[in-house]
């Protein structure tokens, strides 16, 4: 079995011989423990992230029987486990190199207001929107910015619901009143909301960092000051959310994301045609339950803002 | 009413595993409230908003797994835990059987005697799958997509030279020696062989067969493109020979919409020198041209199956253009329906699952409504300009590729519907609904259940305006189907739909309506 792709911080670490334990084991992904930090392995198929490599070949981790606390160790070019006697060659044919990346031809602003507006439709016409995407309903009456097309507002108005409303209305507040100790409170008040892996509001989150990011590229404008205020919210946050959406967090603090986000933000703001657009919205809508989705709408919520 | 609530310390479920629980256990009898997800601190802020929090809870870290529940009676925690434990072993039992190959290389060393394939990978795999099967000297039931048509050719070709069986790409049922492959009811043993290009017209014909008391010997899928000129029909004409072979089968039957002149031809001219009676459904073919080559054609997918039945049974066939109803009792239906509607309500909206019942509703309405626009219209004028927007008379076929991107079918996920169906509800023009359930493996556990809430939120928003919609629907499945289909009529008609014997009579049925509403 050989690593196909690995991100630069990847590669960076394992370019030395290190040992560490194997932290959780999905069918598609499993996490390894080095020194506290948390990076991922995934299938073939799986996209690549901040902290991720991809194997050549598809396989199920659980099937292999790797199980959590065991030990791993990288000599040479091999990591190999000790529960099972898996080998894994570690030699990435490809390097992937996170941080924000550039936007080349620039889009006008009527076609990314258009964009926006099809993105939004989307999550809803092919998205899950059992996460908190629809929270979009509520936010737009507050926030006259949140264009979308004409939908049929259905009945969201569950306890789960009503009880994250407020805070993420707090948050969004924050942003339009550039009021950098508010943000992080809201980070704090929303981080770790839903039933996923990766809750809910955490995905929204990645996607806002990510949305705000992208927008400042576009407008020439220097993350510097956001890239602080969100690091030093995820330094709070640590211990409120599970520690597999904690990698993302705070890799998204600092410019980090994965492929699809990526994607989708570039084609947002750049020329790009109709069909590609739309399938890049949809590679990102396929990630985990909800998590393309609520990703999305924390990326659309962020652009509409930025752009109003 | 009492809090229960369960720990499990550092343990990890993916987001797809925690979603659906989530989803499943507010849904058991008796839960009031429910919570499942990791402790984080907002979950942990949620479960006491929502008063099922306890101490434990409170301290738990956010890489714990937790359920917490307020249940009516407090006796139903032991459902709700069965519940949980079913969905998250799950997996672990799928993954637990012996032994799971990865390549068909290896299945087929692991299990020698195996001589079929059924292929279900990204369409971007799936020739070369399909391609090693082959080579293995394994017949093909290809599901997947998105094969180019001169892979389908190449692999045809293979298939006919090794003589094997090709079906699909895109072939969505077959039933191989009983047993059903992929969409595909429960049905009867018997002697009728179907050969079929299009997957729910062959479901269609196999369940009336089943309902007439009869059954089938074989049901082979070729692939919606098989009639095409570029492949010309190598399976169909493949599946025809097997057929005419195969000593368990008496009465042959083809289903396919109008196949290229040419394949239409040599298909007719082999069922022509066939011993075995021959029944042709070629949806809305040329019935005179098909007769002279001393087959039977059929006017509809039931009246194909009927044919058959008459054939199997040794009797003369006739067609079969009318009610399974008495006239009168159809017209009493008809005036009544009629009554209810008010002077702007003069359209039909025909929301298919499937393709072929959806083509076939459109050529038995064809020359009774001027112009019905669809996705994939008889008229090329009548195309939809945006597909998610109905105009005038409308039949979508929902599962067609440009509803389905991303998402699954809607006979697996019937969601596309439910939605549709809610934005049909705020036009005041509508009249009549006209739907499909398919029933049988592969489709939705319930798919009648999954428009419940749409279909009387359609009739609530109607009888705000002092309206009333006219719903129709037929259901393509048998009582031994796993889903129900006496609860599945029994669920639709307490709604006040409709239900009719076969796509063909609900059809049959709108025609009386729409005639009488635009007269």
């Amino acid at each position: 079995m050989k690593i196909l792709i690995a991100s630069d911080d990847f590669n960076e670490l394992f370019s030395r011989d290190i040992t560490g334990r194997i932290h959780s084991v999905f069918n598609k992904a499993m996490n390894l423990n080095i020194g506290g930090q948390l990076f991922t392995i995934g299938t073939k198929g799986v996209l690549i992230g901040p902290r991720t490599a991809i194997l050549s070949e598809e396989v199920s981790f659980i099937d292999l029987g790797l199980i959590k606390e065991t030990i791993f160790e990288k000599n040479g070019n091999i990591i190999s486990f000790k529960c099972n006697h898996f080998k894994i060659e570690y030699e990435p044919t490809q390097i992937w190199m996170t941080g924000i990346k550039k936007i080349k031809k620039r889009d006008t602003l009527i076609h990314i207001e258009e964009k926006l507006k099809s993105t939004m439709s989307w999550i809803f016409e092919k998205g899950d929107e059992s996460g908190i995407s629809p929270i979009v309903f509520y936010l737009k009456d507050e926030f006259q910015w949140i264009k979308m097309y004409e939908f049929q507002k259905k009945d969201f108005s569950n306890k789960n619901m009503k009880f994250i409303i407020p805070r993420i209305t707090e948050l969004i507040k924050s942003l339009t009143l550039n009021n950098n100790d508010d943000f992080i409170s809201g980070v704090i008040k929303t981080v770790g909301f839903g039933p996923g892996l990766t809750p809910a509001s955490d995905d929204f989150l990645v996607g806002l960092m990510a949305g705000i990011r992208y927008s400042n590229i576009y407008f020439n404008e220097s993350n510097e000051e956001f890239a602080a205020m969100a690091e030093m919210a995820m330094k709070k946050v640590i211990a409120r959310t599970t520690d597999i959406s904690y990698i993302a967090l705070e890799e998204a603090s600092r410019g980090n994301f994965n492929f699809a986000v990526e994607d989708v933000a570039i084609a947002i703001l750049e020329i790009c045609k109709g069909n590609e657009f739309e399938s890049k919205v949809e590679q990102l809508l396929k990630i985990g339950q909800t998590s393309g989705t609520d990703i999305l709408t924390g990326m659309v919520v962020a652009m509409m803002f930025k752009f109003n | 009413m009492g809090v229960k609530y369960q720990i499990r310390k550092n343990t990890y479920y993916d987001s797809v595993t925690l979603m659906l629980i989530s989803k499943d256990v507010g849904k058991v009898e008796g839960v009031k409230e429910a919570i499942v997800g990791m402790g984080t601190e907002l979950n942990k802020e949620l479960a006491l908003a929502l008063e099922i929090s306890s101490d434990e809870i409170a301290n738990m870290a956010a890489n714990d797994f937790f359920v917490s529940v307020m249940l009516s009676d407090d006796a139903i925690w032991e459902d709700v835990i069965l519940k949980l434990d079913e969905l998250l072993n799950k997996k672990n039992e799928e993954s637990g059987m012996d032994y799971r190959p990865k390549t068909i290389e290896t299945a087929v060393k692991y299990q020698r005697d195996s001589n079929i394939a059924v292929i279900s990978v990204p369409g971007q795999y799936a020739a070369d799958e399909a391609r090693k099967a082959l080579e293995k000297n394994l017949h093909v039931m290809l599901f997947s997509d998105n094969v180019s048509i001169q892979e389908e050719k190449e692999l045809k070709t293979l298939a006919k030279e090794k003589g094997l069986l090709m079906m699909g790409p895109d072939c969505g049922t077959a039933i191989i020696n009983h047993v059903p492959l992929a969409f595909a009811n429960v049905i009867s043993e018997g002697n009728i062989g179907i050969v079929g290009a299009s997957g729910t017209g062959t479901q269609e014909v196999s369940v009336i067969i089943d309902k007439l008391g009869k059954g089938v010997s074989q049901v082979i899928g070729t692939g919606g493109r098989d009639l095409k000129d570029e492949i010309g029909g190598i399976t169909m004409i493949q599946g025809l020979q097997a057929l005419i072979d195969d000593p368990k089968t008496k009465v042959i039957v083809l289903i396919s919409k109008p196949p290229a002149l040419e394949i239409s031809k040599k298909i007719l001219n082999l069922a022509s020198q066939s011993p075995k009676p021959v029944v042709v459904d070629f949806i809305g073919g040329d019935y005179e041209m098909i007769k002279s080559y001393g087959v039977y054609p059929s006017i509809t997918l039931e009246d194909a199956a009927h044919k058959a039945v008459a054939l199997s049974n040794g009797d003369m066939p006739v067609d079969f253009d009318r009610f399974t109803l008495a006239d009168s009792k159809i017209d009493k239906i008809v005036d009544l329906a009629v009554s209810k509607l008010s002077e702007d309500q003069k359209y039909l909206r025909g929301l298919f699952t499937g393709g072929t019942l959806t083509d076939e509703a459109m050529k038995l309405l064809g020359d009774s409504l001027e112009c019905i626009y669809s996705n994939i219209p008889l008229n090329p004028d009548c195309r939809l300009v945006d597909s998610s927007k109905s105009i005038g008379h409308t039949c979508v076929d929902l599962g067609d590729d440009e509803f389905t991107q991303g998402r699954p079918h809607p006979m697996i996920d019937p969601s596309t519907r439910a939605d549709r169906l809610t934005i049909e509800a705020e036009d005041r023009s509508v009249a009549v609904i006209l739907m499909d359930f398919v029933l049988g493996y592969g489709s939705n556990e319930d798919p009648v259940g999954a428009m419940v809430e749409s279909i009387k939120y359609t009739q609530q928003k109607a009888e705000d305006r002092n309206q009333h919609v006219i719903f129709i629907g037929s259901i393509c499945g048998t009582d031994k189907d796993p889903q129900s289909l006496e609860e599945s009529q029994k669920t639709l008609e307490d709604l006040g739909v409709i239900v009719m014997p076969s796509n063909a009579q609900a059809v049959r049925l709108v025609k009386k309506i729409m005639i009488k509403v635009n007269r």
